[in-house]
């Protein structure tokens, strides 16, 4: 039942976590996780959105648990890129989102999830999620407008 | 804000790049799951959710009566009216992942292809390096081949971005179909010395693997032997021989082993095709009657199968020829008259369970070629509106409710 969202579970682990050996381990126990819960599946409902939100809540909590190590050791991340050139390079801009607001980005414009499957990974509304899609995008372009 | 799509889209495929996942994630990843054992449910929230349940069907009853007043008249049996898709405009960015997609030629670009949804959306671009001849999207739209138009060519593979993958020594091609796994391609290829039918399958990637000897002719061009279905999800190909026209024997073959798993023999002019669905486990054998003939042993009706025990699982009036099954086999694509080139066809969608017409055409264009979407209910339907050499057409997508979406302009299609 999950193994046709693996791909998109891994890419989502990935978004989140920018570490494909971190990723790869977030997926397997997600999966582990998915198959312990999975009664708490009901008949009819999608499957992808629910993986997808134990996906997320597993790199959450990967990041939690190596929270110590990055205060140990920072990362160096868009101090220094912003240093080396100030244009507008939406790469860079996205590096510098907050974790869920990438996240939202990512479920709606790359992996091409509809409104209330975006929200069902984020634990909201469809409407919730829209919000959230937009206000992430408007970061990255301050003039948007919502559709 | 959609207009950001394809450059976000663009942004996280340079992040993601160089990091897809291992090949073996899925088969680790499922070995591992499987060799757990099986939790223990907890039941107590049955309760509780049984009382929210039945507060809420009670809600539900009682407004079910506007709710089906609202929805009434949207979805037609027989809808004709087309819903137009928004108009191309070119680059679309690079496609989605995991997104079931249709490839289409852009006519503006020689090297590029176009990606849409199965609602008829534009979702993405594929920029090839150069013009690629007999460009073949997989079913799912998440990998291609370049086949070219003569057999005997050098297939060639690619990703679903458009990058050629590097497939070790040199393939020809001899024709051939995308498995249902939408890796592989399954082939049967004839040694010109023997006269041998050997069923091949390859994927990117790797080299071809001869899967069985199948059938031989004691002349060259005698018969010929294609392959109808192949499945690496239910390990099993399906080949037919056809001689002089008309299906004279199907083999059920293993695609792990090899080993023939069934064979079966028709009268010469009982069939005029047999089809069978993508997973390999229904076979539908269409009368000659549709294509006119009057030979003695035309079959009475057409009739499907399933493959397993090779029952006949529903039969249909002989007038009908199956073109297709759907992806998951609930649907069939016929022609209720002889397809023939240049005029008119008369194709229709039927409801395999009830036997429903779900849609039929409107018999004005000549049909050209069809795809069922990988696993779903829909059928893309090309129909050529150029002469000669000009290969593009009106594209409409076949909705499982009878409703039709159409792309914006006529295409040259990929599959």
């Amino acid at each position: 039942m999950i193994g046709p969202h693996l791909d998109a579970g891994y890419r989502t682990a990935l978004a989140i976590l920018r570490d494909p050996d971190q990723a790869h381990d977030a997926v397997q126990e997600s999966a582990f996780k998915a198959w312990r819960k999975l009664h708490q599946l009901r008949e009819g409902k999608p499957a992808r959105p629910w993986f997808l939100a134990i996906v997320a809540n597993q790199c959450r909590s990967e990041r939690r648990r190596h929270w110590w190590s990055v205060i140990r050791m920072p990362e160096v991340e868009t101090g220094q890129l912003e240093s080396q050139s100030d244009s507008l390079d939406i790469n860079r801009e996205l590096a510098k989102l907050p974790r869920e607001d990438r996240l939202a980005l990512f479920l709606y414009f790359y992996l091409d999830l509809p409104m209330e499957e975006v929200g069902a990974v984020l634990g909201m509304s469809a409407g919730g999620a829209k919000t959230r899609v937009y206000r992430a995008a408007k970061k990255l372009r301050p003039g948007l407008e919502m559709d | 804000m959609d207009e950001l799509r394809p450059e976000i889209r663009a942004a996280f495929e340079k992040e993601q790049a160089g990091l897809a996942p291992s090949a073996a994630l899925r088969r680790n990843l499922v070995e591992a799951v499987a060799a757990q054992p099986r939790p223990g449910r907890n039941f107590q929230w049955v309760a509780v959710a049984a009382a929210v349940l039945l507060a809420i069907l009670v809600v539900a009853g009682l407004m079910s009566t506007r709710l089906l007043a609202r929805h009434a008249n949207v979805n037609s049996p027989f809808a004709s009216g087309a819903r137009e898709a928004t108009p191309v405009a070119g680059d679309y960015g690079p496609p989605p992942t995991g997104v079931n997609l249709l490839y289409v030629h852009d006519p503006d670009h020689a090297s590029w292809l176009i990606a849409y949804d199965w609602s008829g959306q534009p979702r993405g671009t594929v920029k090839l390096s150069q013009p690629m001849p007999g460009m073949q999207m997989a079913p799912d739209g998440q990998a291609f081949l370049s086949a070219p138009p003569a057999k005997g060519g050098t297939v060639q593979f690619f990703d679903r971005l458009g990058q050629s993958i590097s497939t070790p020594g040199t393939v020809r091609y001899t024709g051939g179909i995308w498995a249902d796994d939408n890796r592989h391609l399954c082939s049967v290829v004839q040694d010109p010395n023997t006269l041998v039918y050997t069923l091949v399958t390859q994927q990117a990637g790797e080299a071809a693997r001869p899967v069985a000897d199948v059938a031989q002719d004691s002349n060259l061009g005698q018969t010929g032997v294609s392959i109808a279905a192949c499945s690496f999800v239910h390990d099993q190909a399906i080949l037919v021989r056809t001689t002089v026209a008309s299906p004279s024997e199907l083999w059920v073959i293993s695609v792990s082993t090899g080993k023939v798993l069934s064979h079966h023999t028709y009268l010469a002019g009982q069939l005029v095709s047999v089809v069978a669905s993508s997973d390999g486990l229904y076979v539908a054998e269409s009368s000659s009657r549709n294509s006119g003939s009057l030979a003695m042993n035309s079959a009475d009706s057409t009739v499907y199968r399933r493959v397993s025990d090779w029952t006949v699982v529903w039969t249909r009036p002989a007038t009908e020829a199956v073109l297709a099954f759907s992806g998951d086999d609930s649907l069939a694509l016929v022609s209720t008259a002889p397809l023939v080139s240049g005029q008119a066809s008369s194709l229709a969608t039927i409801d395999l369970r009830t036997g429903n017409l779900i849609w039929h055409d409107q018999g004005t264009a000549t049909f050209g070629w069809f795809l069922a979407r990988s696993g779903g209910t829909d059928f893309a339907l090309w129909y050529r509106t150029g002469g000669g050499q000009n290969l593009t057409g009106d594209i409409l997508i076949v909705h499982a409710d009878g409703s039709v979406s159409k792309l914006p302009r006529p295409y040259q299609p990929t599959w």
